[in-house]
């Protein structure tokens, strides 16, 4: 795609700069050199291979506050998107975070060798073929990876299955499941995506499942609205977690959770998909629990400052300590969020040595599933 | 593999040699992206741990192969396909005990992978 069509798709000929982009941006809040103004008037006044050649649009999270605060309606990500995929052709590319691991991962799923291993979850049933099927993305992988911090992707995973087994599903999983693209789709690797995509497909389409349920708001966006782009009809119903679970709140008689919790809204749920209320009715369902909301909520949110997995430097460190700081000043010393990634980002910054704050992370499902009560089973 | 070549060792065709600085400064993503290419075995070796001109080297090395064999599992690829030994410069012999055992392991692997994949 040439800068000349990236314009047009994300109609930023429609830019009035105002600034209400890079004023609503987390990154330029701490990096001066970056602006999203900036650098969409580059690209329509400099030569495209200068706006091509500019580092600085890495350090774009793709997050997305800048396109719902726009009053001329600019597709800002969607432009971020086509530039990098362009620059990407020649031969431009961000900086990988965590020493390229997460790449390899991905490298390695595409590779013929691959059989993803199911021996990761500990319990809750699960089966080869069902009406739902159930997509954990790369939640055992990060799991490893991210030991050292204490992220624990196998028991979200397990988590979200003993919901779902509670609820009455048996979900499907599948040996040939593979990483959904999504920062792949960001990072501007449009043939990478489309692989990941029909391997995807392939694999869910076996298991004969009409639903195909998600608890990581990024696979829920990939299959939502970039895989019908690749593969037109998917021939399933992509859901969220929230979905399914929400109607069956009440019959799960929970056990009390005697903390003061506060919640992170991940960018792809809250500011793209508004799934805003669902999580806070699952937290208020749980008895006795003391729920407080910080100050920058819903599609206000702030990201977990790192995205993608390239990028990460000294600026996002200190969008994390912000955030951790919002968090802390509402009293809440345990902060609930449902995207893996903004566990694993936050839960980096609050171990830091520089950072003062003393606060628990901890994942929405792990949370419910801890507190399961011996409630009705089955619907 | 100097002291091994001297009692007369050679490498066998197939496999190929890649020297880094310290065994410590090996990535897992290195690591995987072998595997992703198709290698069919990587024998990481490393100097004794008492040894590390750099303290805790050879520990690190350990700590990235364990992280890589857990990822390696969950890829559906048998994690004895990374071999990791730590062994002096002086120990020729033993250098090609290991390099003879490994081969002989992977070698194993592959056959029976290939005669899996024909006889389906």
């Amino acid at each position: 795609m040439s800068l000349r069509q990236a314009v047009d798709r994300s109609r930023a000929y429609l830019c009035l700069e105002c600034g209400i982009c890079t004023g609503s941006c987390p990154v330029s809040r701490f990096h001066s050199a970056y602006s999203p103004r900036l650098t969409v008037e580059k690209a329509l006044l400099f030569d495209e291979e200068e706006s091509l050649r500019d580092a600085e649009m890495w350090a774009c999270l793709t997050c997305g506050t800048c396109d719902i605060r726009c009053p001329s309606t600019v597709d800002f990500t969607g432009f971020m998107r086509s530039l990098r995929e362009r620059a990407r052709q020649i031969g431009q590319e961000g900086v990988c975070t965590h020493a390229e691991t997460i790449e390899a991962v991905i490298e390695l799923q595409t590779s013929a060798h691959y059989r993803r291993s199911t021996s990761w979850m500990a319990s809750g049933k699960t089966v080869g073929k069902a009406k739902y099927y159930y997509f954990a993305g790369c939640l055992p992988f990060l799991d490893v990876i991210f030991d050292d911090i204490g992220f624990e992707g196998r028991r979200i995973g397990t988590s979200v299955i003993r919901i779902l087994n509670r609820i009455g599903i048996t979900p499907a999983v599948s040996e040939g499941e593979v990483c959904c693209g999504h920062d792949a789709y960001w990072t501007g690797q449009t043939e990478l995506v489309e692989t990941l995509a029909t391997t995807n497909i392939r694999a869910i389409r076996k298991t004969g499942a009409k639903k195909v349920i998600f608890s990581c708001p990024e696979c829920y966006y990939m299959f939502k609205h970039v895989y019908p782009e690749i593969v037109g009809d998917l021939g399933f119903q992509p859901v969220h977690i929230f979905d399914v679970l929400v109607p069956h709140l009440d019959s799960f008689k929970f056990k009390p959770v005697k903390a003061k919790v506060t919640y992170q809204d991940p960018c792809r749920l809250a500011r793209i998909e508004g799934v805003i209320d669902e999580p806070r009715r699952a937290l208020r369902a749980l008895p006795e629990i003391d729920f407080v909301e910080m100050q920058r909520i819903g599609k206000d949110a702030v990201c977990c400052a790192s995205s993608n997995w390239i990028s990460c430097s000294r600026v996002n460190k200190q969008i994390q300590l912000d955030r951790l700081e919002e968090a802390i000043s509402t009293g809440a010393r345990t902060m609930v969020t449902a995207c893996p990634k903004c566990n694993i980002h936050l839960r980096c910054a609050a171990r830091d040595d520089e950072c003062k704050i003393k606060i628990d992370i901890v994942d929405i499902f792990v949370l419910l599933a801890d507190h399961l009560g011996g409630g009705k089973r089955g619907t | 593999m100097e002291n091994a070549a001297r009692d007369g060792f050679s490498l066998s065709p197939g496999t190929s040699v890649i020297p880094v600085r310290c065994s410590g400064l090996i990535k897992v993503s290195f690591l995987l992206k072998l595997f992703a290419k198709g290698t069919e075995g990587v024998l990481v070796l490393g100097c004794l741990e008492q040894d590390c001109r750099y303290f805790n080297g050879s520990t690190r090395c350990g700590q990235i192969v364990d992280e890589t064999r857990k990822i390696l599992e969950l890829a559906g690829i048998d994690a004895a396909k990374l071999g990791f030994h730590l062994i002096s410069e002086s120990q020729g012999k033993e250098f090609k005990k290991i390099l003879g055992r490994f081969a002989k392991r992977v070698g194993k692997k592959r056959r029976r992978r290939v005669s899996a994949s024909s006889s389906r």
